[in-house]
């Protein structure tokens, strides 16, 4: 190499000439994936350290060396790796798909990624060698990106992820990955009851015409079906004056009875425009065996009740393992259940029995490259720290 | 209803502010000094207003597209606010206030449904960290962008230099280090709501891209800190990157089937 008077003309020559290679690759190579799975990945992984390693010890005054530790050559590894950012911001990715419909399969992002992690890494060897204090900021910054990059791209092939149908008061050891292979699992799991509370439902008015809510959108647009509560809707008045959360309907009315295929209920009073008097009758959302009733204000509105949202649902469960423990635990959203390092998570449920679904969906996650990644994350935290602390200070 | 309060509020807030404006541009200490006060009492009032919110709603408000907005005027105004305690630009505040404004007058003029209910993935301990911290950098972010911006304008209306780049700066590093927590914690939260920390979801990408912006900004910032004009006009076109990540990604044909959209 001649001496660089221009680094950064250089620098993006170089990723210009790493993304058409890449794209190249991925013209002639579009099937083929590299897909290390552990251990070769964490082979690799040793390799990628120990080149950093020595090529930085012995090689630090080559040319190379210098100026993948530059920040020009930073700088280019950033913008390449943002640009392929840029485009999945904008092209929607399809896991089947090739080249840039799904980008993080692509060879260009291979070679974006490796050369990040290339420069990153030569980057940090700078720092660390000699160790300095002043540059413990630097480096969790640095480090903390390269083994969180490192890891999670490199364990990614090793991630497992398969989905397991549960039935309530029967055991289940097979799951399902998303192709819809089967897998038999080193667990098993019994789902004792499946569980949902809701939020309260909406009252709604409705336009006959095209079965659409009035005013959506726009604020105030529900009344709650909660006892008591009352609230405007268009031009009407809206006042509930029985809200009742299991119903079932009989003989002209409405009776909370907690039984499947009970749905909310409430009993309203409507007053506005072109009324002598108020309109009272009962509302329903219905469920899967019970019908939805509106009352109808006989102008081509109707007020309605929508289905009720879900506020919380999870599945009490047993899990057994193989070498015989049986452990009890509720899984919930937001709160998976951590097992022999699987973690297993609340995913659905049948959708058309809502509250009164008997069969709920888990899934189970394992990865074991998630510690390291962790540890990356929580090193960038501190980094961010001290980035807060000492500010734009050279 | 919750925000029932809220057009009286703004008005209340807005008349602070305006008033406060020309006060901070008088060369004097005392109508400066008065500006603030009008600015702090603003402030509060708008702090007072999400307090109650909060409360009536039951859950934090930082769910819609509305209600961070809320958040961001209240940041932004007070980070223009300590700005003016701390290093007396009085411009800092006049600007901070002007786009503050704006954002609530979107509220104002553009009220979206303000539902009650939280959904099940929203509920965890990371919503409240992971929403405060991100409002808190795009407040310092768009900061940042108002100072580049502000020159760029000296530059070419008035035709003379102008180079606030070092007090951009200090907003940027606040801001990104705010952002990178934003971002993590999203991460974590991730894990422990879906499984998996990263998906590249639309709007992670997104955030990813901005937090590459302003990385790329503080690595060529660092290496040449001499050059002045890039940095302004990058500074001025990275906050659009973040409008796109914050809301215009909800627009976009990749967001479909985005795991973010209920904040629409």
């Amino acid at each position: 190499m001649t001496k660089n008077n221009k680094p950064y003309q250089f620098s993006f020559a170089i990723i210009a000439l790493i993304f058409m290679l890449g794209l190249i690759m991925e013209f002639l190579f579009a099937e083929t994936r590299i897909n290390l799975e552990f251990p070769i990945n964490l082979y690799v992984l040793i390799a990628f350290v120990n080149i950093l390693f020595f090529s930085y010890y012995f090689l630090r005054e080559n040319k190379i060396v210098k100026w993948l530790s530059s920040v020009p050559a930073a700088v280019a590894a950033i913008s390449l790796f943002a640009a392929l950012s840029l485009i999945m911001g904008f092209v929607p990715q399809e896991e089947t798909g090739t080249g840039f419909y799904n980008i993080t399969s692509s060879w260009m992002y291979l070679f974006s990624l490796l050369f990040l992690l290339l420069v990153l890494g030569m980057v940090t060897m700078k720092r660390l060698i000699p160790f300095r204090l002043k540059n413990v900021g630097f480096l969790l910054n640095h480090v903390g990106l390269w083994i969180a990059l490192a890891c999670g791209s490199l364990g990614a092939s090793d991630v497992i992820s398969l989905k397991m149908p549960l039935n309530e008061g029967e055991v289940s050891w097979k799951a399902y990955n998303t192709k819809g292979e089967v897998f038999e699992l080193p667990v098993a799991i019994k789902l004792n009851d499946f569980s949902m509370e809701l939020y309260p439902a909406k009252i709604v008015l409705v336009n006959k015409q095209d079965s659409k809510i009035v005013g959506k959108g726009k604020k105030y647009d529900f009344v709650s079906s909660e006892p008591g509560k009352n609230g405007s809707l268009s031009n009407y008045q809206i006042d509930v004056i029985e809200a009742l959360e299991d119903a079932v309907y009989f003989e002209g009315v409405f009776r909370e009875v907690h039984h499947p295929g009970s749905a909310p209920a409430a009993k309203i009073s409507v007053t506005g425009e072109g009324f002598d008097s108020s309109v009272t009758g009962w509302i329903s959302s219905g469920s899967y065996n019970q019908m939805a009733m509106n009352l109808d204000l006989g102008n081509g509105f109707f007020v309605g009740m929508t289905d009720p949202e879900p506020a919380k649902f999870a599945s009490d469960v047993f899990v057994y393992t193989k070498d015989g423990k049986t452990e009890t635990a509720i899984i919930e959203v937001n709160k998976p259940y951590s097992i022999n390092h699987w973690k297993i998570y609340q995913s659905s449920y049948n959708e058309q029995m809502g509250k009164w679904s008997t069969e709920s969906v888990v899934e189970l996650v394992r990865d074991r490259w998630l510690p390291w990644v962790y540890i990356g994350i929580y090193l960038m935290l501190a980094g961010a720290i001290v980035i807060f602390w000492k500010g734009a200070k050279r | 209803m919750n925000w029932d309060l809220f057009p009286t509020l703004v008005l209340i807030i807005a008349t602070l502010w305006i008033v406060a404006i020309p006060l901070f541009l008088i060369k004097k200490t005392l109508p400066k000094t008065v500006a603030a006060a009008s600015m702090g009492a603003g402030i509060a009032v708008l702090a007072f207003f999400i307090v109650d919110l909060w409360l009536k709603l039951d859950r934090p408000p930082m769910r819609t597209l509305g209600e961070t907005r809320l958040w961001y005027s209240f940041f932004l105004s007070f980070i223009g606010f300590i700005t003016y305690l701390r290093w007396k630009h009085a411009w800092v505040p006049v600007y901070t206030i002007a786009l503050s404004l704006v954002f609530l007058a979107i509220n104002y003029f553009r009220p979206e449904t303000h539902e009650k209910e939280l959904m099940p993935a929203l509920q965890s301990v990371w919503f409240v960290p992971h929403v405060i911290v991100y409002m808190i950098s795009y407040a310092l972010l768009a900061v940042a962008s108002l100072v580049a911006a502000r020159d760029l304008l000296i530059i070419v209306f008035r035709r003379k230099p102008a180079d606030s780049l070092r007090l951009a700066d200090n907003f940027v590093y606040l801001g990104f280090a705010f952002l990178t927590m934003g971002l993590l914690f999203g991460a974590l939260w991730a894990k422990e709501a879906w499984g998996h920390y990263w998906t590249f979801d639309p709007k992670e990408t997104w955030a990813l891209i901005t937090w590459l912006m302003y990385l790329i900004y503080m690595h060529i910032r660092y290496n040449r800190p001499k050059q002045i004009r890039w940095g302004q006009w990058f500074l001025a076109f990275a906050f659009l990157i973040l409008l796109i990540c914050w809301f215009g990604v909800n627009y976009l044909a990749v967001a479909q089937n985005s795991v973010h959209t209920y904040s629409g």
